[in-house]
């Protein structure tokens, strides 16, 4: 075999290709962006379905990064801290007649708002009631229906339900990108973590029976269960009860709902709310 | 408002990106195949002893190297061809040119040597990579072989 006198003339094109590659640049961008688009449109439409999937522990990683409220709710006067305990010992006793899924932790804060009576959930299973709310309820057994209400909520995951479809669709969008939580903090934060959060009128009365349920559980008996109810029926042209009117509408209805059931119960003493929680001393 | 910011500055380090990174590769193949003519007869080869009509020559060490940058359109377009799979080709044309690169230098080496051959040519290349594999990132062709440089004659 003799040896070259020169290099040979290689043709082009054998290791590369002279395709144009916008060409198939926007071919791949458009592909994967509609498919992308499919199922980000597929996680809206079946979001409230898929939110009681998303493990707990995410919704509560996702509660504790972006909010200080976690562990710290600012009260600083001993009173308040007192409250606050209190508050989360009703709470818990509440949640453990509840049959809440073990995973489940549920946090209370006490929110020194003196004018505006409410009290919602959040998520990662944060729990606020404002101190007007304390002002204004009766009894235990009237604060344990609105507790046990709010633990509902956190039991059927409603918190991630109703924000689940721009959450859902961050999550798959940031695991798609590679990205971090940047984009995600920000509808977060957009969503209003640690603000109320609007629940449909199906996802209150399921939460007000299985309230009434606990309630069954933890006193025997239902009476003292609507008097918060009424109260704010009562008073609901005034404009500081406007906020829970905001968060939980149709509340004629509701208390009917719930009157048809604790009238059927024979009438039995309600409990005195624990002194600490005591609206005088906050 | 932030978002299509972002998505602003994307579209504007991807348009530089094509649009510069076109005209580079162009310029650079055009290089290439007028350089390839002019040394064509600098013979490169991969045989691991010299031909017999070589015998008599020196030899001696050459060797080429280059470094090419990818460019963001490219990363862009690898990214995409990622998720799919398939031969990114947007890489290819920037290997092919690194290759041939490296190979002309190393021609480029022997022919000032006054080489007529190269033999034992091999090739390695090794990625160098910006800020953690976050960056962009570069690609690094290494020819080296072994140059043949015909012995002058002895007056006699």
């Amino acid at each position: 075999m003799a040896f070259p006198k020169q290099n040979p003339k290689i043709p082009e094109g054998i290791n590369t290709s002279g395709d144009n590659p916008l060409k198939e640049f926007f071919i791949l961008l458009c592909g994967i962006l509609l498919v992308i688009c499919a199922i980000a449109s597929l996680l809206l439409i079946f979001s409230h379905q898929l939110a009681p999937l998303i493990p707990f522990r995410y919704e509560q990683a996702l509660a504790d990064k972006f909010s200080q409220l976690a562990s710290d709710s600012g009260n600083t006067k001993q009173t308040k801290i007192d409250a606050e305990l209190a508050l989360q010992e009703l709470g818990q006793q509440l949640a453990d007649k509840s049959a809440l899924a073990p995973d489940i932790q549920l946090h209370f804060h006490l929110l020194d708002e003196p004018d505006v009576p409410n009290a919602f959930a959040t998520l990662g299973g944060h729990i606020f009631v404002t101190t007007g709310l304390l002002r204004e309820v009766p009894s235990e057994n009237a604060l344990a229906m609105v507790l046990a209400h709010e633990i509902a909520h956190i039991k059927f995951r409603h918190p991630a339900q109703s924000i689940s479809g721009g959450i859902l669709v961050q999550l798959f969008l940031s695991i798609v990108t590679g990205q971090n939580a940047v984009a995600l903090q920000n509808t977060v934060q957009q969503a209003g973590i640690m603000t109320a959060l609007g629940f449909s009128r199906k996802m209150e009365t399921a939460a007000d029976q299985a309230a009434l349920n606990t309630l069954e559980q933890y006193y025997g008996h239902l009476a003292g269960a609507e008097d918060f109810f009424e109260k704010i029926l009562a008073q609901h042209q005034q404009a500081s009860w406007q906020a829970i009117f905001a968060s939980h509408p149709d509340m004629r209805q509701r208390i009917e709902q719930i009157k048809s059931r604790t009238q059927s119960t024979k009438t039995a003493a309600t409990k005195a709310l624990d002194p600490r929680l005591d609206y005088q001393n906050l | 408002m932030e978002a299509l910011f972002q998505i602003g500055i994307f579209i504007l380090l991807l348009g530089f990106g094509f649009i510069f990174g076109r005209r580079a590769e162009a310029k650079h193949y055009k290089s290439i195949f007028a350089r390839e003519d002019a040394l064509r007869n600098v013979v490169v080869s991969t045989d691991r002893f010299p031909p017999v009509e070589y015998m008599n020559h020196h030899s001696g060490l050459v060797s080429g190297n280059v470094v090419i940058s990818v460019d963001y359109f490219k990363v862009v377009a690898a990214g995409l061809r990622g998720i799919v799979g398939g031969r990114i080709r947007s890489y290819e044309t920037l290997l092919d040119r690194a290759r041939r690169e490296a190979l002309l230098r190393m021609q480029e080496q022997a022919h000032a040597a006054g080489a007529e051959a190269i033999i034992n040519t091999k090739l390695e290349t090794s990625r160098i990579s910006g800020n953690g594999n976050k960056g962009i990132a570069s690609v690094e062709v290494l020819a080296y072989g072994t140059a043949l440089i015909p012995v002058p004659m002895k007056v006699s």
